[in-house]
């Protein structure tokens, strides 16, 4: 589904339509379980967060603008969830992850062999807590450019953010986490 | 040339890399760096991580059932049974004079509104001389901007507040409630129960004002009406949209 045609649905949903509402949340879940998938390497979590974030639409759908693109806003508030999920996670987690967690956080494509891939969930699992350790704005820069692989110019728009300073606080961004998974590293 | 790149020489390259598929050069060149830096090493290894699957490879892998299943769970919480029944879709007997009778509606509407149109616009220049002698009476009485004490707006002036901008900020439309006084009606209980019987999202909102101890089908005062925007939790940033507000204060 396209833009238009979201934003669209949209528009009717605020009409009274709960029919379109369905068919928002059929056409848009799966790229939002996709994206919570990044921030939470856990599909159950993932989904829980998806549907979080449409509760928060359909009660703040009031206030949607359908002159607006749908998918910016509904990403935008999706986002919102997935880092308030991060940050308190990294909270509740102060424990090292169990083996199994860390199993499960690896993709299967990060290595045949288990223990590699034993080692790549560990460090997408400091890399998470790390995370959590920025600040606002790093956070926001970095999980849009690095976590959900969007370009830098789209990401610099879609935080209203000069270009130059979007660089600038991925670049401090990316090495407080480096200098902080490196901590976690030597002091395990 | 062999010579190690330094640290932002590294970044640069690994900023300039294609994300998933670096030229074996390119990524010898990072290697050799990363060796003797245990910072950047982590970067490396972060951005080789990160970028092992695609968006797209993501999604094809989210599980259908999670999928599937989203609608089930949220249907429940979201566009439930309405608060006031409309009857709007049932079955009516004799709905085969429906359309007829809606032709004939539809002319006598068009002959009435093409009588109303004309004194509506008489009333708005009687409006507009209205609010100009008022608007003069107040500044011979001195009762211009920040002299105006709080408690004085009424409907009609919070309504002609709302068309000075296009959207508002919840802060600014609780500033804007608060000069009127706290126990001013301002969604009267008709417009309230029309709001809830077309509209499934106005019910949403009104299930969100229950909780927080407003009751959206008694109408709202002023006061009731800040306490719901308090209970949405609205990021501060949001832009609510004037025509939202319009449609909730309609008369």
């Amino acid at each position: 589904m396209d833009d238009a045609q979201l934003t669209e649905l949209a528009r009717r949903v605020q009409g009274g339509d709960a029919e379109s509402f369905r068919l928002l949340v059929e056409g848009e879940t799966r790229r939002l379980i996709a994206m919570a998938y990044r921030y939470t390497g856990e599909w159950e979590t993932a989904r829980d967060l998806c549907q979080e974030t449409w509760l928060k639409v359909d009660r703040r759908l009031f206030s949607y603008d359908p002159e607006r693109p749908f998918r910016a806003w509904l990403v935008a508030i999706h986002r919102n969830t997935c880092v308030s999920y991060l940050r308190s996670a990294a909270v509740r987690h102060e424990q090292p992850a169990s083996d199994e967690e860390l199993a499960r956080l690896s993709p299967p494509s990060a290595g045949p062999d288990a223990e590699e891939r034993l080692q790549a969930g560990e460090f997408v699992a400091r890399l998470r807590t790390a995370m959590a350790r920025l600040s606002d704005s790093q956070l926001r820069v970095f999980t849009l450019v690095d976590l959900e692989q969007l370009g830098q110019k789209q990401a610099a728009r879609a935080l209203e953010m000069e270009p130059s300073t979007l660089r600038t606080t991925l670049h401090f961004a990316r090495k407080r986490l480096a200098r902080t998974i490196r901590r976690m590293e030597s002091s395990p | 040339m062999n010579r190690d790149m330094n640290c932002h020489e590294f970044l640069v390259l690994l900023d300039a890399l294609p994300a998933r598929s670096p030229g074996n050069d390119a990524r010898d060149r990072l290697q050799c760096h990363a060796d003797r830096c245990p910072e950047c090493a982590v970067l490396l290894r972060m951005h080789e991580q990160l970028a092992a699957e695609s968006p797209e490879e993501l999604e094809a892998r989210v599980p259908d059932e999670l999928v599937q299943g989203m609608w089930s769970r949220l249907s429940p919480a979201v566009g439930g049974a309405p608060l006031v029944p409309s009857g709007i879709g049932r079955p009516r007997p004799g709905g085969r004079w429906l359309v007829p009778a809606l032709a004939a509606s539809v002319l006598a509407l068009l002959f009435v509104s093409a009588f109303l149109f004309g004194a509506l616009r008489e009333a708005q220049g009687r409006e507009r001389d209205l609010v100009a002698a008022l608007e003069h009476q107040d500044v011979e009485a001195g009762m211009t901007g920040e002299s105006r004490r709080p408690g004085r707006l009424t409907v009609w002036a919070l309504r002609r507040a709302l068309h000075v901008q296009s959207e508002f900020t919840p802060a600014q439309l609780r500033n804007l409630l608060e000069q009127a006084a706290p126990s001013l009606v301002v969604v009267s209980r008709e417009r309230a129960n029309v709001l809830l019987a077309k509209n499934f999202h106005w019910r949403a909102l009104a299930r969100r004002g229950a909780r927080a101890g407003v009751r959206l089908e008694d109408g709202l005062t002023a006061g009731e009406l800040i306490q719901l925007l308090a209970s949405l939790g609205l990021n501060p940033r949001t832009k609510i949209p004037r025509a939202r507000l319009i449609e909730l204060l309609a008369r």
